[in-house]
């Protein structure tokens, strides 16, 4: 589908700017059909930014409630998954808080989930390993069943810990930062009209 | 228009029918309510009869508009006994249409909106990039606003007409589009929006590549843009990142344009 003109294909930046922008203005479409048509004409920007493409998805699949598209994001998930690797910390942050928003579509959700919370681990910052946390056990709450952990008692745990780390160095960790700065929540102001 | 040209006349209309019939929805729409603009229709004509002017305006005008119930229902059996649908109970029909299943029986293998559209990309893709040629930054704007509120899912309407606040980048294009009487301004977006709407052609022409066909419009907005493109997306992260601080955000209409250029990165 890619036509590949003249100044767009080999320009990297290009793309990542895109994304970075489609991240901002995905709030402005309310129907899911739309936001999957965009998601698959995105896909082929994927390569310019592996980090911005994990935003894009958390950030769809956050706003997306019906199945059969969350379904279909749930496929680009499990792609961008397979490469998790070449993922910066910022963008696996984004990456397990996609998986966990489309726990609720799949049928062995107590394994995805225990995949997600394995890789938190690896995540290199306390402050964002708890956010996705907290966001993953929000979202299996949703989703049910419980897969032998109490979500309740979690997220008390992880909102004492956040309390805990006011005012500590880690806030100015620039992974923190790329991600917060990511996240769609924000980034538009309140429509002139609906 | 007639005489020897007849059977092309016949024809152009039986093509027109046809793709008509596939885009002008079920019931509900209501008359009125236009297919195509009248615009695209007259184009589309234009090029199906070899660049020969057959149709007059009106005629070109009512083949762009949808029509109450019954004429509707008619006109569509009119297209399945030219596509060679209908037997049974309307033989009286197919000896009624005798000249027109003469002369006007196409066999285009068009059944359904994406063969329809396929058959313009197709046959006419050059046509349509031509008309998108050329076309001023005014009138690039103005399209790229349009190609993003298709793929948002909004109306025009939408807009609304609080042009003050915007980034400058965008307030020309908003002006310009909440404007009906200025469309002529812009020949290229008189084939795509009537009486500030998108029709349903409209809206596969610029939604269609995730459908699987490139688009001769976005072919024609993107070739030769890559660095108005650059240069705009740079400009909305220095706003949103600027915005963020001032808890601005942006509006709705500066979303739709930077939706446009997302989109036609993304598809180029």
């Amino acid at each position: 589908m890619k036509v590949g003109l003249n100044g767009y294909r080999a320009n990297n930046e290009l793309g990542t700017k895109a994304l970075r922008i489609a991240n901002w203005v995905v709030r402005l479409i309310q129907r899911p059909s739309s936001l999957t048509r965009l998601v698959r004409l995105l896909i082929s920007l994927r390569s310019s930014s592996l980090d911005d493409w994990a935003a894009l998805l958390h950030n769809v699949s956050a706003v997306v409630d019906q199945e059969g598209a969350l379904r279909e994001l749930a496929q680009y998930v499990d792609g961008l998954w397979k490469i998790r690797r070449n993922l910066s910390n910022w963008g696996r942050a984004f990456l397990l808080m996609a998986m966990a928003n489309t726990l609720r579509v799949r049928t062995n959700r107590c394994k995805v989930f225990r995949s997600i919370l394995g890789a938190i681990g690896g995540l290199n910052s306390e402050v964002l390993s708890t956010l996705v946390k907290a966001h993953v056990h929000l979202k299996l709450t949703e989703a049910g069943p419980h897969c032998g952990v109490d979500p309740a008692d979690r997220l008390g745990g992880l909102i004492s810990k956040v309390e805990g780390m006011r005012g500590s160095v880690e806030i100015s960790n620039e992974s923190l930062m790329d991600f917060l700065r990511r996240l769609s929540t924000k980034a538009l102001g309140t429509p002139l009209s609906t | 228009m007639y005489g020897a040209a007849m059977w092309l006349v016949v024809k152009v209309l039986a093509m027109a029918l046809i793709i008509r019939e596939l885009f002008k929805g079920r019931g509900g729409a209501g008359p009125g309510y236009y297919v195509m603009t009248p615009y695209f229709m007259g184009r589309l004509t234009h090029w199906i009869s070899g660049g020969r002017v057959l149709l007059n305006e009106e005629t070109i005008n009512w083949l762009a508009t949808r029509h109450d119930e019954i004429t509707e229902r008619a006109l569509t059996l009119i297209v399945n006994t030219l596509m060679g649908g209908i037997t049974g109970d309307y033989e009286h029909l197919r000896d009624v249409l005798r000249p027109w299943i003469n002369h006007g029986t196409v066999n285009l293998g068009i059944s359904t909106r994406d063969d329809a559209i396929k058959y313009i990309v197709g046959y006419y893709g050059g046509e349509v990039r031509r008309e998108f040629a050329g076309l001023d930054d005014k009138c690039w704007g103005t399209l790229v606003l349009l190609l993003g509120i298709a793929w948002s899912g909004y109306a025009i309407r939408d807009l609304g007409s609080t042009a003050n606040d915007l980034m400058p980048l965008v307030r020309p294009a908003v002006e310009f589009l909440s404007d009906a009487g200025r469309v002529n301004e812009c020949v290229a977006l008189k084939l795509l929006m009537v009486n500030n709407e998108i029709t349903p052609l409209t809206e596969i022409l610029l939604v269609g590549p995730v459908m699987g066909y490139t688009s001769p419009v976005l072919d024609a907005l993107a070739k030769g843009r890559s660095v108005n493109v650059e240069r705009d997306l740079g400009e909305f992260i220095r706003v949103i990142e600027d915005g963020r601080e001032r808890n601005r955000g942006l509006g709705l209409a500066e979303g739709f344009y930077a939706l446009g250029l997302v989109v036609l990165t993304a598809y180029a």
